[in-house]
């Protein structure tokens, strides 16, 4: 770490004549000596990046949001092909604007919108089912034996001779709560799609979203529109989410400009603000350039890299001007400014980046794709941004120089600053904290604002608390929709799987369909299930329906002649419970909610049962479908989160370690971290925020950035201290000449993803918030705390300094400790 | 048999055993798995429903039997041996009961239903066929003696154990047990002992029996091709009563006076000569009826597959709708003296006041009720998602 005091005194030299060009490191020489090469270089590259960006892709993976070595993660991957009732569909429910579906209006309306769903690329056209689509049959028991045909009479002509006949066909395929709404305003068209196109391409759930929504947008509005259109599925809230992402895209314009306007607040200097800001932009197209060299897309956890990228960019880029000014300000030629201002923070830049990529870095522990790319894309990102504005900045500034007015006011306020009775009051109020009254107040407000948020973060659950898909808001199209569904119709959004695994053509045995009864009856028993399904209870209804629809007969036979029967009834019917080898058979439990507690309890029986009752030959695999998958991932989670806490803490209290050489000095830095995550927990627990995949790295993000305070404002006065003042007197330091630096860095930090909160994207938004947060949390704990914990705990380093170097000759050397933040 | 009761309790204090030491690693048949305690059980399918005295007990899928001593207002699942599905279930007096199913399960209960022990099984009903009909057996003189090891040879060679539909206990030691294929046992000991009585009906195609039922006069048996026989007391014989009717019957009901018999798509017949001449009523629904019972003052109630209940005050000539709370597809019902309905079907147990509505909207009520309630067993592989 960079020690400034002990640095050579920087002349102000006024005349490029005077200064000698072969002085400083290789590295300076090397790139202050070929400006025009380094300009040149960083423009090509910037092309290429920018070139790049033509290929790069906004994409929602379901797959990279789960953690893909947990084992019951790994049971659903592994077994995914063979679920086909839980293959990707939408559904597309069409409602009457007047009264039920049994007019010619309505039913005209809905044939050609389930024309136009047909043809749509994508879907699986043979298993498309609504009333209108020839698969959809009703089947009845006669005297005689089975009688059937289509639900829509073969001989439909609007008249209301065969809407009646429709009616009693609906009646009788059962398909009222599935196709037709129970209260029979509404039908279901269900879409299952195809996983790959004719082509073999993958299915554009963006396109195919898209395509839906104009659909919807010709039928189902304007003023003489005849049905209301509500559409769900995986395929659509994909569709939504990229949508979203666009919309956030566009709140990176947001960040610029109001960063603008921070910068230009700070240094009242318009073209450095723009060089700045320009520079930081460059950061931003060369790390997204490099996303798409690497193959990556913009999903919406790495969306937040430019945002971090930038916000990081624009603070430190503003302190290397910060430095400048004041050289200019003092008369030093621009070119030999840059070269100083180089010299003092290019290494302790450096750290300071490092220290955030530690943030970053411990996230790659956490098995999730998109939280792994997340890490990766923002360590580029912050390495990045060591050449954008480490380097770039100076060399840039040595040419366009800053405004001579703005350098001149950089200078005097240093001077105010710096002054014995002078500077800002804010800055003398805080440092009060170092007196034993205040730093007592302040250390007993904080434990018990930290007792307060500890016993507050206990009640923080795990996963995702809203109804509905969580990844957007509660009052969203695709969740008012996905209410709509759910409350017409008798379907659940929450559905766990335990797949029940066999050797080939052992899903029908009696043994296996006894087992899957019990598993069924065994998971219907906890609450927070609705209702089970199976291929048991198929059975059970298809031996029933044999034996002339007797109620007696619903049983699983020990007959499997009786069985076997039906087994191939549900074959050629198509059911979802059954694959091609009959190997595999899901027990689906649908779900009021997807809370953590329910997921638990489903997920504690359904492992019980596995444990109890798995044989060779019968594997009780968990878990799939979509609470499945989420039951797993909040497992992930909990485990992850304790993990990444301690990874990130270690690290950062390492790294404060090296710097600071005292562990003291490391306590005083860390403590006002822990205050801060665990209020942002407490936060979460207030807000309604569960503990989940979007807000792990948050935690990491706050903590691994956030130390940057505590570095700039503790290095600072440790040099004062060491230098031989008291804590009182080199805090105060310290405040006057980074109070400034820190105050700037957690406003355009805390700017830089405020925007967020306003995402479509729920996640995004809860993101937003809590790193906002922690961004301004972290300052203020570091301004408030550090002086008060540095009364008890740091007093020892002045005297030490004092008794031992008597002739050390402190505050002559203003300028480099001021410039020297770290 | 008492051998029977011992390898009851031995397969229960096995199972026990086996659980108390770790994972249970073969599959055990639900005739050897004690039912399940369930908080659902009042939500979830019931089979059949019985009254005696101030008790009501209800029978279902996978053991589950449940009983009531207020009418129906709250229920207690009992202690059951097996988790097989039962079907039918007769208690001749508030302490013992008899209840069926599949796994050719018998189940007695001498406590008023509160638990329950295993009398018999399929398997141990096959060997009592084998042993009864064969050179050595009792019965081996029968002229059909034969053809019946012969079939039972047959069933065995499927596999699996013979299902039993319907049980009627005329008094705590007289009853009787039937099912598939022309099966029917009778015991004079209370369960205890069981003889084949296959040689005592007129059942040469060996069609199924699916329930049993009994008046002042006779015992009943319905099954396939709408069949019913009768056997008066004091006979030992039942004796082929044919409707007619070429579909299965689900069930009969009888006051003494009227014996209504009752199947698919909407069939009742009624006789009023204990079943020597029948009679067809009007279909009021194409949904099967699958239960019936007369109230104390003649009122006859129906209870269908498409989950109508329909009241005919004429002795079975004419039905009109009964308004319900609730609806289901209904598989048994009875009443209390206090009339008082108790119903059980598809979804648990429902107990209720049964009124009648008023005559011309009732009609009407029914024909939407018919079609929109939709939700017929008959055809329930109707593609539900």
């Amino acid at each position: 770490m960079a020690t400034p005091i002990n640095q050579p005194k920087m002349e102000v030299i006024r005349d490029l004549k005077d200064f000698d060009s072969q002085s400083g490191s290789l590295l300076e020489r090397m790139i202050f000596n070929n400006r025009l090469l380094i300009v040149l270089g960083c423009l090509l590259l910037t092309l290429f990046f920018g070139y790049q960006l033509r290929d790069l892709r906004i994409a929602a993976s379901y797959e990279k949001m789960l953690p893909q070595s947990q084992e019951y993660i790994r049971n659903f991957l592994d077994n995914r092909a063979e679920l086909r009732g839980m293959g990707d569909s939408i559904r597309i429910s069409v409602e009457a604007k007047d009264g039920d579906i049994f007019n010619p209006e309505y039913l005209a309306e809905l044939a050609k919108i389930n024309d136009e769903i047909f043809i749509l690329p994508g879907v699986d056209r043979p298993w498309m089912k609504s009333i209108f689509t020839p698969v959809v049959r009703w089947t009845e028991v006669t005297e005689e034996g089975f009688t059937g045909g289509p639900v829509l009479p073969n001989d439909y002509d609007a008249s209301p001779r065969s809407i009646n006949d429709l009616r009693i066909n609906i009646a009788r395929a059962d398909v009222v709560g599935s196709l037709v709404a129970l209260d029979y305003r509404s039908s279901m068209i269900i879409v299952p799609l195809m996983s790959a196109d004719a082509e073999g391409k993958p299915v554009d759930y963006e396109a195919l979203s898209r395509s839906i929504e104009e659909i919807r947008q010709r039928y189902a509005s304007g003023p003489d529109a005849k049905v209301n259109i509500y559409v769900i599925g995986f395929a659509k809230l994909m569709g939504d989410l990229i949508d979203g992402l666009i919309q956030v895209m566009m709140f990176f314009g947001l960040a610029v400009v109001s960063a603008f306007f921070i910068i230009l607040l700070y240094t009242r200097c318009i073209r450095s603000t723009l060089l700045v800001l320009g520079c930081s932009v460059i950061a931003v197209i060369w790390q997204l350039g490099l996303v798409v060299l690497f193959g990556y897309t913009l999903d919406p956890f790495s969306m937040l890299v430019p945002f971090l990228v930038f916000a990081i960019g624009v603070s430190h880029g503003a302190q290397k001007m910060n430095g400048i000014m004041q050289d200019i300000g003092r008369g030093t030629h621009r070119l030999v400014a840059a070269r100083y201002t180089f010299r003092r923070l290019f290494l302790a830049g450096m750290t300071a980046l490092l220290a955030d990529v530690v943030g970053f870095a411990v996230l790659m522990i956490i098995d999730i794709p998109v939280i792994r790319e997340l890490a990766l894309t923002a360590s580029i990102g912050v390495g990045v941004l060591i050449f954008t504005n480490l380097i770039l900045i100076p060399v840039m500034l040595s040419y366009i120089g800053v405004s001579p007015k703005a350098a001149d006011r950089s200078l005097k306020a240093e001077q105010a600053e710096l002054a014995p009775n002078g500077g800002n009051p804010i800055w003398a109020g805080l440092a009060r904290f170092t007196e034993r009254r205040l730093a007592v107040v302040a250390i007993l407000g904080s434990l018990a604002l930290g007792a307060w948020g500890f016993m507050e973060s206990l009640k923080l659950q795990v996963g995702d608390l809203d109804a509905g898909a969580p990844e957007l808001r509660p009052d969203s199209r695709y969740n008012l929709d996905n209410a709509f569904i759910t409350s017409n119709y008798a379907i659940s959004s929450d559905i766990f799987a335990v797949m029940v695994k066999t050797p080939t053509g052992g899903c029908s045995s009696y043994e296996t369909l006894t087992e899957v009864d019990r598993l069924g009856w065994t998971l219907a028993q906890v609450s927070g299930v609705q209702r089970t399904v199976s291929l048991a209870d198929t059975i059970r209804t298809y031996t029933a329906g044999m034996f002339e629809g007797n109620p007696k007969w619903a049983t699983i036979s020990d007959n499997q002649g009786i069985i076997d029967a039906q087994i191939n009834n549900a074959v050629s019917w198509n059911s979802e419970f059954l694959n091609t080898n009959c190997n595999l058979t899901p027990v689906l439990a649908y779900l009021a909610d997807h809370k953590a507690a329910t997921l638990e309890r489903i997920l504690n029986t359904a492992k019980q049962f596995a444990e109890e009752n798995n044989t060779e030959d019968r594997q009780f695999l968990l878990a799939a479908g979509n609470a499945g998958v989420d039951a797993a991932t909040n497992i992930v989670v909990k485990e992850a989160n304790r993990k990444m806490l301690l990874y990130v803490y270690a690290a950062v209290a390492l790294l404060c370690l090296i710097t600071f050489r005292s562990w003291r000095a490391v306590i005083v830095a860390v403590v006002p971290l822990i205050l801060t995550s665990i209020l942002a927990e407490a936060l979460m627990v207030h807000l309604g925020i569960g503990m989940k995949v979007a807000t792990l790295p948050v935690v990491a993000l706050g903590v691994g950035i956030g130390v940057d305070y505590g570095i700039y404002l503790l290095s600072t006065q440790l040099a004062f201290q060491r230098a031989g003042m008291p804590v009182a007197e080199a805090y105060r330091k310290a405040l006057s000449t980074t109070g400034k630096v820190v105050a700037l860095v957690g406003v355009t930090l805390a700017a830089g993803v405020i925007t967020w909160v306003w995402s479509p994207i729920k996640f995004q938004a809860d993101m937003g918030i809590l790193l906002t947060f922690m961004f301004v949390w972290n300052m203020l704990g570091a301004l408030i705390l550090i002086p008060a914990l540095s009364h008890f705990l740091l007093q020892g380093e002045s005297r030490r300094v004092q008794k031992a170097a008597a002739d050390y000759a402190p505050n002559n050397d203003n300028n480099a400790i001021a410039g020297g933040t770290i | 048999m008492r051998v029977f009761d011992l390898c009851g309790c031995r397969a229960l204090v096995l199972g026990v055993m086996l659980a108390a030491a770790g994972p249970v690693l073969a599959f055990q048949d639900p005739t050897a798995v004690p039912a399940a305690k369930s908080e659902r059980m009042l939500m979830s399918p019931m089979s059949a429903v019985t009254h005696v005295g101030n008790r009501t007990i209800a029978v279902g899928p996978r053991g589950h039997i449940a009983v009531s001593e207020d009418g129906g207002n709250t229920w207690r699942q009992s202690a059951v041996p097996v988790s097989s599905d039962l079907v039918a279930v007769s208690f001749p007096s508030e302490q013992h009961g008899w209840a069926v199913g599949h796994g050719g399960v018998v189940l007695h209960s001498s406590d008023g239903g509160a638990s329950w022990e295993k009398q018999l099984d399929g398997k141990q009903a096959s060997h009592l066929v084998l042993d009864y009909y064969s050179n050595t057996g009792p019965g081996a003189e029968l002229p059909d003696a034969s053809m019946f090891v012969d079939r039972e040879q047959v069933l065995i060679g499927f596999g699996g154990t013979q299902p039993l539909m319907a049980v009627h206990f005329v008094n705590e030691q007289v009853g009787y047990v039937a099912g598939l294929f022309n099966r029917l046992f009778q015991t004079q000991d209370g369960g205890k002992t069981w003889q084949p009585w296959q040689h005592r009906v007129d059942n040469p195609n060996e069609l199924h029996f699916y329930s049993m039922t009994a008046d002042a006069q006779a015992v009943y048996l319905t099954g396939e091709q709408g069949s019913v026989w009768r056997m008066r007391h004091g006979e030992e014989r039942f004796v082929e009563k044919p409707t007619g009717y070429d579909g299965t019957l689900f069930g009969a009901v009888s006051n003494g006076q009227t014996l209504v018999a009752f199947g698919m798509r909407g069939s009742v017949f009624r006789s009023r000569d204990g079943g020597d001449s029948w009679a067809r009523a009007k279909a009021y629904t194409q949904a099967g009826i699958s239960s019936g019972t007369f109230l104390a003052d003649g009122t006859l109630l129906l209870g269908s597959l498409s989950g109508d209940v329909a009241r005919s005050v004429d002795k079975g000539e004419t039905f009109e709708p009964v308004k319900l709370a609730k609806s289901m597809p209904f598989f048994g019902l009875t009443v209390t003296p206090s009339g008082k309905v108790t119903l059980v079907g598809a979804a648990g147990i429902q107990s209720e006041a049964v009124k009648l509505e008023n005559k011309k909207d009732a009609a009407s009520a029914l024909v939407n009720s018919s079609v929109s309630i939709g939700k017929q067993r008959e055809t329930g592989h109707g593609y539900a998602n």
